[in-house]
């Protein structure tokens, strides 16, 4: 009887896209199909029980061809012969190892026509894939037209669901939805494919809609561009073509427009990490441009240790200076402005330097009020003054000359840190010692 | 003339008045069309202005200006010591000024001395008790991978940028090295030309 029944279930394979309304279609197949069992069979379906067993298999075989199709490829290529169908019954009898178990304890209960509504309702979350190759091939070997629609509905299940993620939890919803409403499970199937397609287009456009919003208008991607793609996805059934097609220019206007490149990917998440990528990788690049030595390294850490490294030195530098100011100002008191003024000239136009200079003396010595001329009179005292101003002016000249540049600097950066450290020394150690610390800037 | 290089250089948490929000939203506008190439411009552009000898003499008359003003305090007030950091604030100040308020570590460093004014007037007046700073180092401190960790000693050697986005800080420190290679070569000049006008008085050494 095992025996029996586990030929029947080899047979009624194909069965499994039926419905188990159909009790006459499942008879012409068999009997048209088979000949063998068929004097075996005709008793056995003559039986209601045996009918929803039926159902049972076909629900327990639906698992098994899951496993089956998922497993094996090119069992499908099986499936297409003409004459395969013994080759497809062969198959499934081979993996009934595990089926043979459920059937028998199924078999061992009751109450068969309660259980037998619960296990449909575990199986079809299992049919995927199967259900899909499974169909296309069958519709070459079933004579039914009944079975011939079902298996046009399933092919077009099928190809959705080469969709990915949105489409498993949503036949898992469906499935036993379709499967316990028995009777009416055609229409159930077919109204739900629509309303599946029109679902798959929603959900993918809510998800970049709400995007849209929780993203910053500038960082934000052609995410508006995406859901376009997408709602014709579910109008369409191959995305494959999508993803390599490149996209087109969105209308909405917020947002910055990228454009896929071709052979990358078009996720909206991958182009927004580009997007952020190429924007740190431009600012870094600028700060290599910045910061002297950065050329030889590569790589982001290695750039950034160097420039926190100058960051640091150059604040350094400051301090030192400042230190070097604060040492020169308390000596220096009414002259300064006056000096300033006239020595932090451009060296290439000393006649608008000379209006500047003007400019500059009364804009600096309004608080002290008084001009570098009376200076020299009122402090005798600073004979070292009148020694000085004197050579001013060949002095400017030569200070001119030796003002650091721009190039000069970025030169002499990495020299820089050792010499104000000595330069450091000799203030602290001789005191104001003005003539060394003079000597030591011809570095610059 | 120098402030139309500013419109598009970009600022976060800008608690500024209007023209701030102004430039934003023309930096909104502008960013949906060709953001990449605009950005590099302006940005290079507003880079450039640290260059120019200009920006060193105007940089450099303001400072000889507070440096007077604050010589003059110290010595109505009498004390000489801790000049140097003085004049260090004083420069970063001035510095700062002359940024004109547009990156957000100039507006950070003449924030910190309203701050600094602040505290000393409510320091006078109550005694406060430093109970928060405690609470922090309790935390547990998780290894941050090497990029994501120097980037935030970045962050705290630029002033006022420790909770910025890292374009942000990529673009604040970039403006900041500009200005304080500005600042080091003014403040070299300004040493090297009071140095050699200064009076040259004998040495009493060792």
């Amino acid at each position: 009887m095992e025996n029996e029944f586990l030929l029947n279930a080899g047979v009624s394979h194909t069965q499994v896209m039926t419905s188990p309304s159909s009790s006459s279609a499942i008879l012409n197949w068999v009997s048209t199909e088979t000949q063998q069992v068929d004097p075996r069979l005709s008793p056995n379906l003559s039986r209601d029980c045996i009918f929803w067993e039926k159902s049972m298999e076909l629900s327990i075989f639906n698992s098994a061809l899951s496993s089956l199709v998922s497993s094996q490829s090119p069992s499908n290529s099986s499936f297409s012969g003409g004459g395969g169908d013994n080759f497809v019954i062969r198959e499934l009898i081979g993996k009934l190892g595990n089926i043979g178990e459920i059937y028998g304890i199924l078999a061992n209960n009751q109450n068969v026509s309660g259980s037998c509504y619960v296990t449909p309702m575990r199986s079809p979350s299992q049919i995927r894939m199967s259900v899909t190759s499974t169909t296309t091939p069958s519709l070459e070997f079933s004579g039914d037209p009944g079975f011939a629609e079902i298996a046009a509905m399933f092919s077009r299940f099928g190809s959705r669901s080469f969709n990915g993620r949105t489409n498993s939890p949503f036949e898992i919803n469906n499935g036993p939805v379709a499967e316990t409403v028995g009777a009416n499970e055609k229409l159930p199937r077919v109204s739900n494919t629509p309303a599946f397609g029109a679902l798959a287009s929603q959900v993918p456009a809510g998800e970049f809609s709400g995007k849209r919003k929780a993203k910053s208008k500038e960082n934000s991607l052609s995410t508006a561009s995406q859901s376009p793609n997408l709602s014709n996805e579910g109008e369409e059934k191959e995305d494959s073509d999508s993803k390599r097609s490149k996209q087109s220019v969105d209308p909405y206007k917020d947002f910055i427009h990228v454009r896929a490149r071709r052979g990358q990917a078009t996720d909206s998440h991958s182009l927004a990490e580009r997007v952020r990528r190429e924007k740190i990788s431009e600012r870094m690049k600028m700060l290599q441009d910045l910061v002297p030595g950065c050329n030889k390294v590569s790589g982001k850490a290695l750039m950034l240790d160097e420039i926190i490294n100058y960051v640091q030195s150059l604040q350094r530098q400051v301090e030192f200076l400042s230190m070097k100011l604060s040492s020169v100002n308390t000596r220096l008191d009414f002259n300064m402005g006056a000096l300033v003024s006239k020595n932090i000239l451009p060296s290439s136009n000393n006649l608008m330097g000379h209006q500047q200079v003007l400019q500059l003396e009364s804009s600096s010595e309004i608080l002290l009020g008084d001009h570098h001329n009376k200076t020299l009179q009122l402090n005798p005292n600073i004979t070292s003054n009148i020694v000085v101003d004197p050579l001013e002016t060949s002095e400017a000249r030569s200070f001119i000359s030796q003002l650091p540049t721009r190039t000069h600097f970025t030169d002499s950066i990495s020299q820089y840190s050792t010499f104000s450290e000595d330069d450091l020394h000799s203030i602290i150690h001789s005191g104001f010692a003005q003539n060394q610390t003079y000597e030591s800037n011809p570095l610059i | 003339m120098v402030d139309s290089l500013f419109p598009s250089i970009e600022n976060t948490g800008d608690d500024d008045a209007s023209p701030e929000s102004s430039r934003k939203k023309r930096r909104i506008s502008e960013t949906s069309k060709e953001a990449e190439t605009e950005a590099r411009r302006t940005n290079e552009e507003s880079l450039k202005r640290w260059r120019t000898n200009r920006v060193q003499q105007i940089y450099s008359c303001k400072l000889v200006e507070a440096l007077r003003r604050v010589r003059q305090r110290s010595n109505d007030a009498g004390k000489v010591s801790g000049a140097a950091r003085e004049i260090r604030e004083t420069a970063d100040r001035v510095l700062a000024a002359s940024a004109r308020g547009t990156t957000r570590w100039s507006r950070a460093i003449i924030a910190t001395r309203v701050r600094a004014r602040l505290k000393k007037h409510r320091k006078a007046k109550s005694t406060g008790n430093i109970k928060s700073r405690k609470a922090t180092t309790e935390t547990k401190r998780i290894k941050l991978p090497a990029v994501e960790r120097k980037l935030k000693i970045l962050g705290r050697l630029v002033p006022g940028c420790r909770k910025v986005s890292v374009p942000n800080l990529l673009d604040e420190a970039t403006d900041y090295i500009a200005a304080l290679e500005m600042q080091v070569r003014a403040m070299e000049a300004l040493a090297e030309i009071l140095a050699t006008a200064a009076p040259r008085t004998t040495l009493t050494g060792p």
